[in-house]
């Protein structure tokens, strides 16, 4: 390794922490900027340092945003009546590629783990609660559905069980996504087409 | 590289890398293991739910030369919890309670019949519908009598009087149990029906134990949390699902 100038390694060294990305795709990456125009590897390191920068949490889903409240929770055209929840930002994404929910989402960011010591206390699930207790002007509650749509294994499973049992009593229709998407994966991994069966598929708790 | 199969039971898997898994798993044959399943984290990878927390399986793998992680090739499921932990959350924290101790006090390749028949009749019991409480209690009584580290329910460790309504023990000196004429001032208590209870696991087996399992939760909560002291001394580190246990 000590034949590339110090610069060029420590950057691979850098690339090679990103997931997927291993010491041949470092190595191709760096020299790919290497030989790249000054500028476009300026508006990458910007990108990069933007992403960090202009993001944070939306105040209403938790979802990741540069604005506030998120682009889901603002739109008018999406059904505010149904909230469809996630354990991860990212999973937000699988669901909106079946192009089938207008609901709104909460990110719970994490999920229910007793092994790793995870409790609900320390996932956002009271600002769910929260959402749920708002009403319409004449009182009617403004949320009627909750899908749960943690990932299909044993911790998703706990996660979905406890909000359900802390749901019930306030009389909003509980669903869990159908486990169209194979036990023991991940949301992220499924397609569109899995992932629309699971949503369809959905059955009431 | 030996390919080696094994009745095994799963305690616990950890993402690794973008799609891989490494799981922790108890072998009938081999004792606790640990290997890598390429890919477990996609949808098609095959291993499907075989490497949820206490999945009872027919495993394959291979060990290498001076390799801690074995590879695992491929895991048939032969019973799952998972729709027994989606009864309730908490049966799931139950369910993970009984993977942890497992998952923490028994050693790397020690084989341990015994420790291995216990989990298959606890999960049975659990899967044919029994609450978590007494199952759960029994699991936690006979690991800690099978690690050799259980007190005499039966005699004062004192005196040696039978031990009959109640019983005194101190977690901080690990003696055994006292009668009430023995026992040490500030001694946390077990009362008649625990020391009862106690008594009867060593020789009953759980389905007919079950029976007294109404209300197993509040009382036997003594019996539940003595054990529970037992074990953490035991390991020096504390249980990660006993305080959502409590809670749950
Ligand atoms: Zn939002
Ligand atoms: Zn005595």
């Amino acid at each position: 390794m000590n034949d590339l100038a110090a610069p060029l390694t420590e950057l691979i060294d850098q690339l090679k922490r990103l997931p997927g990305i291993g010491q041949k795709s470092a190595q191709r990456i760096a020299f790919h900027l290497l030989r790249a125009p000054r500028e476009s590897v300026q508006h990458l390191s910007e990108a990069l340092l933007a992403l960090k920068d202009s993001l944070r949490f939306c105040s209403v889903c938790n979802n990741i945003t540069d604005i506030d409240p998120c682009r889901f929770c603002s739109d008018a055209q999406r059904n505010p009546a149904v909230i469809c929840v996630v354990e991860e930002p990212h999973n937000v994404l699988s669901i909106e590629k079946t192009r089938q929910f207008d609901g709104l989402y909460h990110v719970l960011h994490g999920a229910i783990s007793p092994l790793q010591g995870i409790g609900p206390d320390q996932i956002r699930i009271k600002s769910l609660i929260e959402r749920l207790r708002a009403t319409s002007p004449d009182g009617q509650p403004l949320v009627r559905e909750v899908i749960l749509a943690t990932d299909p294994d044993t911790e998703g499973e706990a996660t979905a069980m406890y909000i359900a049992r802390l749901l019930k009593p306030l009389g909003v229709k509980v669903s869990r996504i159908a486990m169209g998407i194979p036990v023991g994966s991940e949301i992220e991994y499924a397609d569109e087409v899995t992932m629309l069966k699971a949503m369809e598929g959905r059955r009431e708790l | 590289m030996p390919l080696r199969e094994a009745d095994a039971i799963i305690l616990r898997s950890y993402p690794l890398k973008e799609s891989d898994k490494i799981v922790s798993f108890y072998t009938r044959e081999y004792g606790k293991l640990r290997g890598v399943c390429r890919g477990a984290r996609r949808p098609k990878s095959g291993f499907g739910g075989a490497l949820e927390p206490l999945t009872h399986v027919r495993m394959q793998f291979f060990e290498r030369p001076n390799r801690d992680l074995c590879t695992v090739d491929r895991c048939d499921v032969v019973a799952s919890m998972l729709e027994t932990a989606s009864r309730d959350y908490t049966i799931s924290v139950g369910l993970s309670y009984i993977a942890e101790i497992a998952e923490k006090l028994l050693p790397e390749r020690e084989v341990q019949d015994a420790v291995f028949r216990l989990m298959l009749v606890v999960m049975a019991a659990l899967r044919d519908g029994a609450p978590i409480w007494l199952p759960l209690l029994y699991d936690q009584y006979w690991n800690v009598r099978l690690a050799g580290f259980l007190p005499d329910f039966s005699y004062c460790a004192a005196c040696g009087a039978a031990l009959v309504e109640m019983a005194g023990y101190h977690p901080a000196t690990g003696e055994g149990l006292m009668c009430p004429d023995c026992q040490h001032p500030a001694s946390s208590h077990l009362g008649a029906t625990s020391l009862r209870l106690a008594q009867a696991m060593a020789r009953t087996p759980l389905p007919q134990l079950l029976t007294s399992a109404e209300n197993a939760r509040e009382a036997f909560a003594d019996l539940r949390g003595l054990l529970h002291e037992r074990l953490e001394a035991h390991l020096e580190h504390p249980l990660q699902s006993w305080r959502l246990l409590l809670q749950a």
